[in-house]
């Protein structure tokens, strides 16, 4: 497995595809983190100052901010899926796999080894991602705590699993397409349909079981001239009783909503990612976030392993002839 | 001729959907020996090598090669095996040289080892010069000699060789021709896929022609001659007749054509004399490999 893993590792990193959109993708994220780092720099000033209270500490993972992640999204999710959509095709239609197969070798070594060599440059991007962001902190004069070094490595997990994820769905489009351009089609169209349609298949059903938001909020009660007898008036006390049930229904209302539409972002990697990088720090990105991510951690990881599951099994039962 | 048999095919089947790419097909090939596996497109020669040499699985039947069962085995025979496909295929980012390498690595063979087999057999094949040259600018020829280099880069027991002579000059088949003869000089067993007859029937001493994925025929050419014809003609011309005790007779202008089992012209000669005709002309024709391999297509 190892063997073929050092060549398509070697394949990847000297590709020009592989170097092109990488470098996209790391320009994208370094003018991100360059300003996330200020802002975060002023931020942590302020709190070390005193100006800020404990809960409003702010995260190393502001360094990347909204750009940054947006910039993995997008350029990250092409890069897994250009690295993957021709693994076999390619051997296909060049003759190659069958030269290959003919040598004392596994298939199941072939595939591991080119997921393996794929995953290990995959690394090298996150690695450079968050070499790029050290060394921005460490020339603006800050020196990242342990703490902040292990929020940094969770990012960057995250990131390689997201990675992981669409070169994972690419691989899977390559064992099942009869050549690399219907391969390219099936990896863009699933890529599109986990990054934006499901979210908004969520959004549309969850409107569609939820309904429609409670009625509008009760009438507020004339204001009598005398402002000290307002609060114990019966017409504002019926109107603060309907108001509280107002604030209960809308709350529900949320709460089934945000349940629908989480459902369906679980078999988002987008959606996935997002979520789990917002966990990470205080800020949020995406409205009604809960705390609870676990969903959102088996879907992460749930989907990659099924796509190179079905990828597995399909290139071992493959008939090259 | 009577040695051992290396390869063992028993009523060997491979389905694709509906269609049967091989039936029950039965073969066995002796060691050493140089066999040619003739038949028309898609008759399922290319199936029987990818089933031997344990690529594809098959729907049912045995094949065991140097007693190995192919089948629970496929990886100890691609250790015995090389295989050169047709239209063989490389990574055209890699050098020639890389690309032997690369395969060689599965063998693992000490690198400064492989490294030495690697200029030989580049060498052998004739395309040194070309040896880190990128595979991508190779032409069809250069890849079906680096096809046939990576075949032999185990020093395999068996060589297949899937049409490999196609897309090479005259003068690269010929390099290939000598080649063959030259491993089978070795001591070793080659089987040997093609359509072009008058190239198997150079290197080969055996025989089998499938069609419609059943072997139809096999034996050494030899064999297959089991009608002659003699030409006979005299003078005055022959009164055909005389000749019917020996086979079927016919008239082409002025000569008699008699298709016999075996080789009588003595016979006939002597029949001639003793009726008291001059004998102009007395030959035997056998039938050429084409004709045999069409012949027995047709009856297909």
């Amino acid at each position: 497995m190892l063997i073929v893993a050092k060549k398509e590792f070697t394949d990847q990193i000297t590709s020009k595809r592989f170097i092109s959109v990488l470098a996209i993708m790391l320009i994208f994220s370094a003018v991100s983190i360059y300003q996330g780092a200020d802002e975060f720099i002023k931020q942590y000033k302020m709190f070390e100052s005193g100006s800020l209270g404990e809960e409003s500490k702010p995260s190393i993972i502001r360094i990347f901010g909204f750009f940054g992640s947006a910039g993995i999204l997008t350029f990250g999710g092409i890069l897994g899926l250009l690295m993957g959509f021709d693994l076999i095709t390619r051997e296909k239609e060049t003759g190659s796999l069958k030269t290959l197969l003919s040598h004392p070798v596994f298939r199941d070594q072939i595939i591991n080894g080119k997921a393996l060599g794929a995953f290990a440059a995959l690394c090298i991007v996150v690695a450079l991602t968050i070499v790029i962001a050290l060394g921005m902190l460490t020339m603006k004069g800050f020196i990242p705590t342990l703490d902040d070094l292990v929020a940094i490595l969770k990012f960057g997990l995250i990131t390689l699993a997201y990675l992981f994820t669409f070169f994972s769905i690419a691989l899977f489009s390559s064992t099942i397409a009869k050549n690399s351009s219907s391969s390219l089609l099936i990896a863009f169209g699933i890529f599109l349909v986990l990054s934006i349609a499901i979210p908004m298949l969520g959004s549309f059903v969850a409107q569609a079981v939820v309904g429609s938001p409670p009625e509008i909020e009760p009438p507020m009660p004339p204001v009598s001239e005398n402002p000290e007898n307002l609060e114990k008036s019966p017409e504002w006390q019926e109107y603060r009783k309907k108001m509280q049930e107002y604030e209960q229904k809308m709350n529900e209302y949320y709460d089934r909503l945000r349940a629908v539409q989480e459902l369906f972002g679980i078999f988002s990697p987008s959606t996935n990612y997002i979520t789990l990088v917002s966990s990470l720090s205080e800020r949020t990105f995406m409205p009604f976030q809960t705390k609870d991510v676990t969903k959102n951690v088996v879907g992460f990881v749930v989907l990659p392993i099924v796509f190179f599951a079905i990828s597995y099994i399909k290139f071992l039962r493959m008939e090259v002839t | 001729m009577g040695g051992t048999s290396l390869i063992e095919v028993e009523n060997l089947t491979k389905v694709y959907g509906d269609f049967k790419a091989l039936d029950g097909l039965s073969l066995t090939i002796e060691e050493n020996e140089v066999f040619g596996y003739l038949g028309p497109n898609g008759a399922g020669k290319t199936t029987t090598i990818g089933l031997m040499m344990g690529m594809l699985q098959p729907t049912s039947g045995s094949i065991r090669i140097a007693g190995i069962d192919v089948e629970k085995n496929p990886l100890e025979i691609k250790k015995i095996c090389g295989y050169l496909p047709e239209n063989v295929g490389f990574y055209n980012n890699m050098t020639a040289k890389q690309n032997l390498l690369y395969f060689s690595e599965f063998y693992r063979f000490p690198r400064e080892e492989a490294i030495k087999t690697i200029d030989a057999l580049l060498e052998l094949v004739g395309i040194a010069d070309a040896a880190n040259k990128k595979v991508g600018e190779f032409s069809k020829g250069m890849k079906q000699r680096l096809g046939l280099a990576q075949a032999l880069l185990n020093d395999p027991e068996i060589v297949f060789l899937d049409e490999p002579t196609s897309g090479l000059d005259p003068q690269g088949a010929a390099d290939f021709r000598k080649i063959i003869r030259d491993l089978k000089k070795e001591g070793k067993t080659i089987f040997f896929s093609s359509h072009i007859l008058s190239e198997v029937k150079e290197v080969c001493e055996t025989v089998g022609i499938i069609n419609r994925g059943r072997l139809i025929a096999k034996g050494r050419i030899k064999e297959f001659n089991q009608t002659v014809t003699i030409v006979v003609e005299t003078e005055p011309p022959i009164n055909t007749s005389i000749l019917e005790p020996f086979g079927k007779v016919k008239v082409r202008d002025s000569q008699a054509i008699v298709e016999v089992q075996k080789d009588c012209r003595l016979e006939i000669s002597k029949t001639l004399i003793e009726e008291g005709y001059l004998i102009k002309e007395l030959h035997l024709v056998e039938p050429s490999l084409e004709e045999i391999y069409l012949k027995l297509v047709e009856e297909e």
